[in-house]
């Protein structure tokens, strides 16, 4: 569905991809994890042309995304719904509204759109502040309309950027499970970029950890625990102590 | 509309360097901002979708700025027909000051003042607001939704500045001379007719069309410093900050040097 040919991006001297290759298979949610600064978003922002990487391919399809013009590009970011990390919903506009924007822009009739909206709404299970502005909100629910905003369009892939980051472990969670949700009843491809371990083992199909430019591990959440790398092993032990987690011993 | 990426070049080596670097940052600062406002007016027929918006801008752009352009008018039609009166009182000429007033604040004045005003109110607003909106992942938001930024943030607010600039420049050489006749007839013993009749004697329609299209030139270099400066804000809300002041600082600039060429080639 989503690969990564060979990226490397540097800024300046210092290299934050360097020929990183990995491939997202349809339908699965794929979780990118890593100290900060390593790249994730990054690699988030170079999958939708928010930034140019210095070489390398990432493909969508079959259809390289790279050699693409900004106008191809800009159509080719139809196939996607972001979440931003910070919810990046304009602040003059009702969450509703928010939600509807992109539908409205491509020309989806008002009435339409409208239902689309309050269904992508409930689906967040934020209809009821579909008239507030989102500095009336709560960071949580700020997330959910962005989120909301990320689905209206149907996108077959949704990237999430730090989707837990600034929020309570309760609402975290919350996130998580609803991050879940979506992914079963749409059936969408997922790419998740966290350093957020329990919410990338919770959500995960695969995990892969960026390092220094580099994937070091990458794998299914049990394998991921096992794998050999010191890093990693420092990555997962400094966020749970001894224990389980979803039945894989760490 | 291109990513502002951010750019790394390694120290320059001698003072040459440094200076052609320097020209070459201005070089492209300037053309990327013409491009942003060539593409700005390039949308201008999706402008029906977005007459809420437009509209939004043009209340934004004349009646919160009516009252202070109201009272610097006033005072600056007041203050030229109080310091030329002075004057033409001493060669008993002061029945003149009407022409001069008027002449003075629709060939130059007015269309000077009235663009520093929005520069410093809404062109800095505008500088604030897109900076902020890209410091905070709204602009990407814009991008990722295949929405171009510039046809929806920048084109409305470039046609209501191109509609209520020169609106408000009329409005400002109106109250400016309104102000030069009470002070004519206050403190010169100018009957409002005299003041009228000489103000109308020297003023010419092509006096008033050149006026005008100076606050359309106006009107083109505040949303074009303002852009390109929001666009290219980083750094959070210093950046912002930044962005903000020397959108004001550049648009004062080049108000007042374009504003003499354009004086230069019609006078």
């Amino acid at each position: 569905m989503l690969e990564f040919r060979n990226l490397t991006r540097s800024f300046g001297d210092r290299v934050v991809l360097d020929r990183v290759s990995f491939t997202v298979n349809q339908g699965e949610t794929f979780v990118i994890v890593g100290p900060s600064g390593t790249g994730k978003s990054v690699s988030l922002r170079s999958m939708v042309g928010l930034l140019t990487p210095d070489s390398g391919q990432i493909l969508l399809k079959g259809q390289d995304l790279t050699a693409m013009d900004p106008q191809q590009r800009s159509i080719m970011n139809a196939h996607f719904g972001v979440l931003f990390q910070s919810g990046a919903l304009l602040a003059w506009l009702t969450i509703a509204q928010n939600v509807a924007l992109p539908l409205l822009e491509r020309g989806v009739d008002e009435d339409e759109a409208e239902e689309r909206t309050m269904e992508a709404l409930r689906m967040v299970k934020l209809d009821h502040a579909f008239d507030r502005k989102p500095s009336e909100i709560s960071g949580g629910m700020q997330k959910r309309a962005g989120l909301a905003r990320a689905i209206v369009t149907r996108p077959e892939v949704i990237l999430y950027d730090e989707p837990t980051s600034g929020l309570d472990p309760v609402m975290s969670r919350h996130i998580d499970a609803l991050i879940k949700e979506l992914q079963q009843r749409l059936g969408v491809t997922s790419v998740v970029v966290t350093h957020d371990l329990h919410s990338a083992f919770s959500i995960g199909d695969r995990i892969a950890m960026l390092s220094d430019g580099h994937i070091i591990a990458l794998g299914t959440p049990e394998e991921f625990c096992a794998s050999d790398s010191d890093i990693v092993q420092g990555f997962i032990k400094a966020q749970f102590s001894a224990g389980y987690i979803r039945g894989i011993k760490v | 509309m291109r990513n502002f990426e951010p750019v790394f070049l390694p120290e320059p080596r001698n003072l040459f360097e440094k200076a052609g670097r320097l020209v070459r940052g201005y070089t492209m600062a300037v053309g990327d901002a013409l491009l942003i406002t060539a593409e700005a007016f390039r949308f201008g027929h999706r402008l029906p979708r977005r007459r809420a918006e437009l509209m939004r801008q043009m209340f934004a752009c004349s009646v919160k700025t009516l009252f202070i352009c109201s009272v610097v008018a006033l005072c600056m039609g007041m203050i030229l027909a109080r310091q030329a009166g002075v004057i033409l009182q001493d060669y008993n000429q002061e029945h003149r000051v009407g022409s001069l007033v008027i002449v003075s604040l629709v060939r130059e004045l007015g269309p000077v003042m009235t663009a520093l005003i929005l520069a410093a109110s809404i062109g800095s607003a505008y500088a604030a607001e897109v900076g902020t909106m890209n410091i905070s992942e709204e602009v990407s938001a814009l991008k990722v939704m295949s929405i171009n930024p510039v046809d929806y943030l920048i084109t409305p607010r470039l046609y209501a500045l191109l509609i209520m600039c020169p609106a408000l420049t009329m409005f400002a050489d109106l109250i400016g001379t309104f102000g030069g006749m009470l002070v004519a007839k206050t403190q010169l013993g100018v009957s409002p007719r005299t003041f009228y009749e000489n103000a109308v004697l020297d003023l010419k329609l092509r006096d008033v069309y050149i006026g005008l299209l100076k606050s359309v030139v106006f009107a083109i270099i505040i949303i074009t410093v303002a852009a390109y400066q929001g666009f290219t804000t980083s750094d959070g809300a210093v950046g912002v900050g930044r962005a903000t002041r020397r959108s004001v600082v550049i648009s004062f600039l080049f108000i007042m040097v374009i504003g003499f060429f354009v004086t230069s080639l019609f006078y």
